[in-house]
């Protein structure tokens, strides 16, 4: 998942992909099938509808190739549909439970490697995924999209979740405050971890 | 703060990419559906959706479950209506092709299905599973597709 394509402009890549190329087609599937699949899972659907919307959004550009307006904003126009496939498959109704965050728990790996320091470091993670689990609503959805491997732009978050731009920084901090309370309190993060402000008692609200 | 609050989710994304990744089929899957772009033909829009257009009707949607589209491209139109049986994880699909006449396939990943029309009418049942769309085959080699549906 690293490389220059992952990351460079993509109205060069569409065109080549609108022009036939595959490889190109490739790349754009690599670069946002991360930020699509955390779209729909941030609005809690289950595997099988999440992949479902995924494939229905590469279908819609894959209609829409050569009509893309504004190609450098294209992961926002993903970002778009999905949105509206995800309400459509929450509209028609729970086919699908959504997983259980502790089933999502058991493929973490319980070690990496023989070392302890390995084993302590994947229950870390495992106890700070089941924080995450705990948090409200909004907060979930937006670190969960935000989570998203290549990290999403902002603009293209905004438009996943069909918020203001401009809120996207503040509630992030707050949301992520509010995960290292958690996460300190059940050891999911090691006092050394914690921010200069909160170690010093002042916390947040 | 904000170094902190990268840190944190610099490891939430790692955690996420363990516990919950974006599966390898739904990578390759997409990469697949590049074979399946069709230049050739004219694509039918949906012009009207249930689902989108009548949230009013919600609850009468939840007990009849029947989900009614409408494709469009030029005079031809293509009505479809797809219910979805739950317990039998089945479901019928019944709609009116007007405006042209000519044969029908189902189209999915990796199917083709002929679809046989009576007077414009056609109906059938399928399993459930991943997006479909509807492809006519006009009589003068024009091929008309509508939009993907995901059902």
């Amino acid at each position: 998942m690293t490389g220059s394509a992952l990351d460079g402009p993509v109205a060069p890549l569409l065109a080549a992909a609108a022009a036939g190329d595959a490889a190109a087609w490739d790349t754009l599937v690599d670069r946002f099938s991360g930020l699509l699949w955390a779209t729909a899972r941030s609005h809690r659907l289950g595997h099988s509808d999440a992949s479902d919307v995924v494939q229905t959004t590469w279908l819609r550009l894959l209609e829409n190739l050569a009509r893309i307006q504004d190609p450098e904003r294209l992961g926002g126009w993903l970002a778009t549909v999905a949105r509206r496939e995800c309400l459509l498959v929450l509209r028609r109704g729970d086919r699908e439970p959504p997983v259980p965050a502790d089933e999502m728990l058991e493929r973490i790996p319980d070690q990496r490697g023989p070392l302890d320091l390995a084993l302590i470091e994947a229950e870390r993670d495992a106890a700070l995924w089941a924080c995450f689990d705990q948090l409200s609503d909004p907060c979930r959805q937006l670190l969960r999209v935000l989570m998203a491997d290549p990290p999403p732009a902002y603009a293209d978050v905004a438009q996943a979740l069909d918020m203001p731009i401009g809120s996207i920084g503040p509630t992030r901090s707050r949301c992520l405050g509010k995960l290292r309370t958690l996460a300190l309190q059940s050891g999911a993060l090691a006092p050394e971890d914690a921010p200069d402000t909160v170690a010093a008692g002042g916390g947040e609200s | 703060m904000s170094t902190d609050d990268d840190r944190l989710e610099s490891q939430l994304r790692l955690v996420a990419g363990q516990a919950d990744p974006v599966p390898e089929q739904v990578v390759a899957d997409a990469k697949a559906l590049f074979a399946l772009r069709d230049l050739d033909a004219e694509l039918a829009e949906l012009v009207a959706d249930s689902l989108i257009d009548e949230p009013a009707v919600l609850t009468r949607a939840l007990v009849s479950d029947v989900r009614m589209l409408s494709f469009a491209h030029d005079d031809v139109t293509i009505e479809l209506d797809i219910d979805t049986d739950p317990v039998t994880g089945r479901i019928s699909l019944r709609g009116l092709v007007a405006g042209a006449t000519g044969e029908l396939v189902l189209v999915r990943t990796g199917q083709r299905l002929p679809i046989p029309l009576e007077d414009g009418h056609f109906a059938l049942s399928l399993a459930v599973g991943g997006p479909l769309r509807l492809e006519l085959r006009l009589a003068d080699g024009r091929r008309i597709t509508t939009a993907w549906v995901t059902v």
